[in-house]
């Protein structure tokens, strides 16, 4: 969660409930699995990792937005916006 | 007591809103993941805390625990409903419309009236029985649909928007009910199989004993016979909800037209008024709150439904 925040630059503050609604679903179409079990600090902590079907579709995901922000840029160079 | 035990404990208190399976799995980790992110100090859940986890349990509460169980199984409900409501509409319809006839002099105005409304009516319900029973389902829809724009067309002409009451939500909704649940399943086709005697007998016995009531004992004593008729409903759709899966989401279709009688006997007609009741001041926005209520309740199921729906759809589906 601290991972999403610094990544977001502090704009997305992912919470517990999305947290495990999104564990939940992706472990229910086979996106992610159990990676590994540890006890820190008397609690219990399960690592998540991409399945291969996981990875395509975050893949294919990545594909995608970088094709929008791709086009979004040249609109904006047309634009004379970019220098 | 210090800070982190009585944090836990009501963090363990809101965790309760999930899925048994679901804690039985996860609630260990979430714990972990919520007490680390705690504060220093922190008593108790924070507001948006408490929210994204109420949140994310209905979520998972609503998602069906395996991928294409929970929807057959309304597809299903909506087949047995298609079949057996037309039959409930003509135990219940019949039986007051007729025991209403027997009190009017026949030939007068008023018989004529009522008569000819109550033999559109019920003719309407008898094509659209007979068509399901028939296993006719795309033209049981049409003739579903003709009676739902014929009745929405036959409130339209009441002042002041008193048709948003009850009574006539109660003809709507049954027949909009019907309709969807033609359109939106395999309709008798996949319920022939399903349905057995007892569930017919059940489906005219229990709108003939209520229409019973409401009519004879009704002219005796209005209390006793409303919360008989309520009882009733009530334990139904309860004991169906305990019965199966497949009971309980055809008690989750009938609870709307379920709702609309209830509301028709309980509130009394001087406060939502009756179709044709010009009706002012506050008693409007009663009315329109005891009617809308249930869009409300199923704009709001919709909503997360569409939420769910829309975040699971693969990547490509969704530009689509």
């Amino acid at each position: 969660m601290t991972d999403v925040a610094s990544i977001s630059g502090g704009r997305v503050k992912l919470r517990a409930g999305t947290l495990y609604a999104a564990l939940d679903r992706l472990a229910d179409e086979k996106l992610i699995e159990v990676d590994r079990e540890e006890v820190v600090d008397a609690r219990l902590r399960r690592y998540y990792r991409l399945t291969p079907p996981g990875a395509q579709r975050l893949a294919a995901e990545v594909e995608r937005i970088r094709a929008h922000s791709a086009v979004a840029a040249q609109r904006l160079d047309l634009l004379g916006g970019l220098t | 007591m210090s800070a982190a035990p009585a944090l836990e404990g009501r963090y363990r208190r809101l965790l309760r809103m999930y899925p048994a399976a679901h804690r039985r799995q996860h609630q260990d980790e979430m714990l972990g993941v919520l007490m680390t992110g705690a504060r220093a100090g922190q008593h108790r859940p924070g507001l948006a805390d408490t929210a994204n986890l109420t949140w994310g349990a209905l979520l998972i509460r609503l998602r069906p625990a395996r991928p294409g169980t929970a929807w057959p199984l309304w597809r299903d409900a909506l087949a047995v409903v298609s079949v057996l409501l037309p039959l409930m509409v003509l135990a219940y319809s019949g039986l007051l419309g007729v025991a209403t006839l027997a009190t009017l002099r026949v030939g007068s105005p008023i018989f004529n009236a009522f008569g000819g409304y109550e033999a559109k009516l019920l003719g309407g319900w008898a094509i659209v029985a007979v068509l399901a029973l028939l296993r006719l389902r795309r033209t049981a829809a049409l003739a579903a649909a003709a009676l739902l724009i014929w009745l929405a067309y036959s409130f339209a002409d009441a002042p002041n928007w008193s048709y948003i009451s009850a009574p006539s939500m109660l003809g709507l909704s049954v027949a909009g009910l019907e309709t969807a649940a033609l359109l939106a399943s395999r309709g008798p086709r996949r319920a022939m199989p399903i349905i057995n005697w007892r569930h017919y007998a059940l489906a005219l016995a229990v709108p003939l004993g209520v229409a019973s009531v409401s009519n004879w004992v009704w002219l005796a004593d209005p209390v006793v016979s409303n919360s008989i008729v309520t009882t009733a409903c009530v334990v139904t759709l309860a004991g169906m909800t305990l019965a199966s899966p497949l009971a309980r989401r055809v008690a989750a279709c009938l609870a709307i037209p379920a709702y609309y009688l209830v509301a028709t006997l309980l509130v009394p007609p001087s406060l939502i008024g009756g179709p044709y009741e010009v009706t002012s001041g506050w008693e409007g926005p009663l009315r329109v709150t005891v009617t809308c209520a249930p869009f409300a309740v199923l704009l709001g199921v919709a909503f997360v439904v569409a939420l769910r729906t829309v975040r699971h759809a693969p990547a490509g589906s969704r530009e689509a």
